[in-house]
């Protein structure tokens, strides 16, 4: 494996392994306020259970996950140090702002967990708030350097192709790419919905398989489930519309990235949409414009130079393929679902598929299940999608027409030109795969092991006891309560 | 000395000072026979951890903001202890992250085997971070093909085995000796606490005298310098033999301020054993001046690293470890509550 390659799949698989943990800390908060505002209000000790638990999953994740990240921020200046000077010059300004983020996050999470009972309830959900509004917001810079690396802005690029020297640098401009419409939204609506939809998972998991399940274990469960439902599939109307405005993005300011993502090779008026083996015909076009016209240009790589054409298309368009596909047949079940908890529909067609009472019935738990956590593969694939398809280039540049009539991208910097060509990279690159390896397989095995002995039910009693002595009594640390 | 290099001081300050209550209970708990003092520390730790991780994002990212060229040093010469530094840190943040969900759930001896299993790998950043520092300012493991054009190579047995490297992380182990003693204010280790402080300023003093000139000369020149150290030694005794309020962060500010004055007294040079005086200016070294990022972004950078620094380190942190070492201990006076 040549070194350029091992430098992109290390960079990768910490990204990836990153971002496994970054929709937990994104939607995490607002499921567990979600969980602690129903609580209160309806004096449901089941929800206030579901809010203490996960807060602690929340904290276990949350440590892994920064741990994964401030590896890739070590390899941002290691292996791909090339490309980090120019972000550095150019665009750290997000990452600057990240830190206020980050910090919001870490501080709230520390005062979340060690706060219950120590301040009144609504300071401490709207604690929780702002965690979520820290993990959100970091998102949403790392997103905008991403974007910048798509369209890059805040600089003279023509002054830089031409002499490699950085002139005209505006921070502020650089911070706000116009790649930042399409990604920003589709990041945010995809973490929120990864996180509803693999909470939801969870919970159907343990219908499905635990046995001998108490009441107090039964309704916990069920509102989880409901609860993680509903919030799903309230996201899924915000990425609906995320996933279509990043077709309609990339189609005016990547078109290069629009035919690496759909697979489009030719150029065509009226081009079709094909996902595998299936051709849609004019729905590319129908899509991708706006107004919707079915029969617009939507240009293949037919239209660009060679030199410019993705070499991995194909992995970036299947992964596109998966992400999309199981993003739809999720956001279309998690609606499905959550009608049926709210309608609870008595007619014979939701009734042969359970629908009548999912939280109950097998087949509406096994689709809650597969799908929820399949929305993990779509998240992946989605990143994968995303990055595989920049290829060649890690820094875009202008696209501009070229005399031959085809179109050509001047790239600020070629992958090629980025990566750290040191030997040792190699040896010390995989040790910290292996690191990050045991990481998470660690962290899965101390979360089980942490609830061994720690029943839904004890946390339940707990719970009732908590809400019955805030009915009449005070806290003996003279906090205010509602 | 360019106001930017001195600014990165702050946040490397801080990284360091937090990080040395985490590495001092290290050097403590096997010390320390007192059950009354390990406990105190196990639950700083505990308290501590979140603010460690954050003080490193907050350093890292300072780095990246006002030496955008030094990307090519970190690539090109330091990316092996980095990177080894960061496998280190995921061991570290793991063991912590578990110790804090056992915590929450009571799970008590979870919690301190997870501590307890945190510590070495904080031993061994603490080390990897120390050879990253001394290397950087004297130039050891630096082969310096042109200066111009940062086309340079490592040598990490220099860069690990220099004389520098390891006089000066003995001298640190041996402030931290001092700093854990006046943390927990330990009046059994008073004498432990002045020796560790002696044989740091001993360390420090001999380590700079023979590799770092500059730091030397600034220092022992510098009245302020000799007052902090008497002010090291009184506030020893002090901190050990009478109740002092707000005990842990004086012991935190001196050694930030610390910290901060070995930063000024560099004057701002690094490479300086590699690079003789009358190269880059009459000093030894190389102005870190140099290395800065273009001045637009740096200055929107620094407005945001400031406010950084101002709202979220000062304010917010002292507030949450309050906050989390005030619930810490009543947990632990329960505890001893419930076993009576």
């Amino acid at each position: 494996m040549s070194l350029e390659i091992f430098d992109r799949v290390l960079a990768g698989y910490t990204m990836a392994t990153h971002v496994l943990f970054t929709y937990w800390a994104i939607a995490l908060p607002f499921f567990i306020i979600s969980a602690e505002y129903l609580a209160y209000k309806k004096n449901d000790p089941y929800y206030l259970a579901i809010a203490k638990r996960w807060s602690v999953v929340m904290a276990v994740l949350f440590a892994v996950g920064s741990a994964a990240g401030a590896a890739i921020a070590v390899e941002f200046i290691t292996v791909w140090y090339k490309w980090m000077y120019l972000v550095n010059q150019i665009d750290i300004l997000p990452f600057d702002i990240e830190v206020l983020a980050f910090f919001s996050e870490v501080i709230f999470l520390a005062l979340y967990l060690y706060g219950w009972d120590r301040m009144s309830r609504t300071a401490h959900m709207i604690v929780g708030g702002l965690i979520g509004l820290g993990s959100s917001a970091s998102g949403v810079l790392i997103i905008l350097v991403n974007s910048w690396m798509n369209t890059p802005t805040g600089f003279n690029i023509e002054a830089y192709l031409q002499s490699g020297q950085l002139t005209g640098v505006d921070p502020l401009s650089a911070a706000l790419p116009i790649a930042a419409l399409a990604e920003v939204p589709m990041g945010l609506a995809g973490a929120w919905f990864v996180g509803f939809g693999s909470i939801a998972g969870y919970f159907a998991f343990r219908k499905l398989t635990k046995k001998d399940m108490t009441t107090d274990e039964k309704e916990y469960y069920n509102r989880g489930l409901k609860l993680a439902t509903y919030l799903g599939a309230l996201d899924a109307i915000f990425l609906g519309w995320a996933g279509d405005n990043a077709g309609k993005t990339l189609y005016l300011y990547q078109p290069l990235k629009l035919a690496t993502l759909e697979g489009v090779m030719q150029t065509a008026a009226g081009a079709p949409m094909q996902v595998g083996p299936i051709s849609i015909p004019n729905m590319l076009s129908l899509l991708a414009t706006w107004p919707p016209n079915p029969h617009a240009t939507v240009l293949g790589y037919s239209s660009f130079v060679q030199a410019d054409w993705d070499p991995i298309w194909y992995i970036s368009h299947t992964a596109y393929d998966l992400h999309a596909t199981l993003g739809i047949i999720g956001a279309i079940a998690v609606w499905i679902l959550a009608y049926s908890f709210w309608k609870q529909p008595k007619n014979a067609l939701f009734k042969a598929f359970g629908l009548d009472n999912p939280a109950e019935n097998k087949i509406p738990l096994y689709a809650m299940f597969f799908l929820g956590w399949l929305q993990v593969v779509a998240w992946e694939a989605g990143w994968v999608g995303a990055e595989t398809g920049r290829q060649p280039f890690v820094i875009w540049g202008p696209m501009v027409q070229t005399a031959s009539g085809l179109y050509e991208i001047q790239a600020v910097m070629l992958t090629a030109d980025g990566f750290n060509n040191s030997p040792e990279v190699l040896p010390i690159g995989i040790s910290i795969m292996v690191a990050l390896a045991l990481a998470v397989a660690g962290t899965i095995y101390m979360l089980k092991k942490l609830f061994t002995g720690k029943e839904v039910s004890a946390d339940v009693s707990s719970a009732r006891l908590i809400m019955a002595t805030n009915a009449g009594g005070s806290s003996s640390l003279n906090i205010k309560r509602k | 000395m360019n106001e930017y290099v001195l600014f990165f001081f702050i946040p490397l300050a801080w990284f360091v000072t937090a990080f040395m209550i985490e590495a001092g209970s290290v050097v403590m708990i096997p010390v320390c026979r007192y059950e009354n003092y390990r406990e105190k520390m196990l639950i700083v730790i505990g308290s501590l951890w979140a603010i460690i991780a954050t003080s490193l994002v907050y350093l890292v990212v300072s780095l990246d903001t006002i030496f955008a060229p030094v990307m090519f040093v970190t690539g090109s010469v330091l990316y092996a202890p980095l990177m080894v530094l960061i496998i280190m840190l995921a061991f570290h943040h793991f063991s912590i992250g578990v110790a804090e969900g056992s915590s929450t759930l009571g799970k008590h001896s979870m919690e301190r085997t997870f501590l307890v299993l945190a510590l070495p790998f904080a031993l061994i950043v603490a080390f990897l971070g120390n050879t990253l520092f001394t290397s950087v300012f004297s130039g050891y493991g630096f082969c310096v093909h042109n200066l111009l054009t940062l086309d340079i190579t490592p040598n990490y047995t220099q860069m690990i085995f220099n004389a520098f490297n390891w006089v000066f992380f003995i001298g640190v182990v041996m402030y931290v000796v001092y700093f854990t003693v006046v943390f927990y204010g330990i009046k059994e280790r008073l004498l432990v606490g002045a020796l560790g402080l002696t044989l740091a300023n001993i360390l420090f003093l001999v380590s700079t005298y023979e590799w770092l000139p500059v730091v030397f000369n600034s220092a022992v020149n510098n009245a302020g310098f000799w007052i902090y150290i008497v002010i090291l030694y009184a506030y020893l005794y002090i901190a050990t033999t009478r109740n002092v309020p707000f005990r842990q962060a004086w012991i935190f500010l001196l050694t930030f301020i610390g910290a901060m004055m070995f930063g000024a007294f560099t004057q701002g040079r690094i490479l300086e054993d590699i690079v003789p005086a009358g190269t880059v200016g009459p000093l030894p070294g190389v102005p870190a001046s140099l290395l800065l990022t273009n001045a637009a972004t740096l200055t929107a950078g620094a407005i945001v690293l400031g406010m950084a620094g101002l709202l979220v380190l000062g304010g917010i942190t002292a507030v949450s470890y309050k906050v989390l070492y005030k619930v810490a201990t009543e947990r632990v006076e329960t505890k001893k509550a419930t076993v009576k």
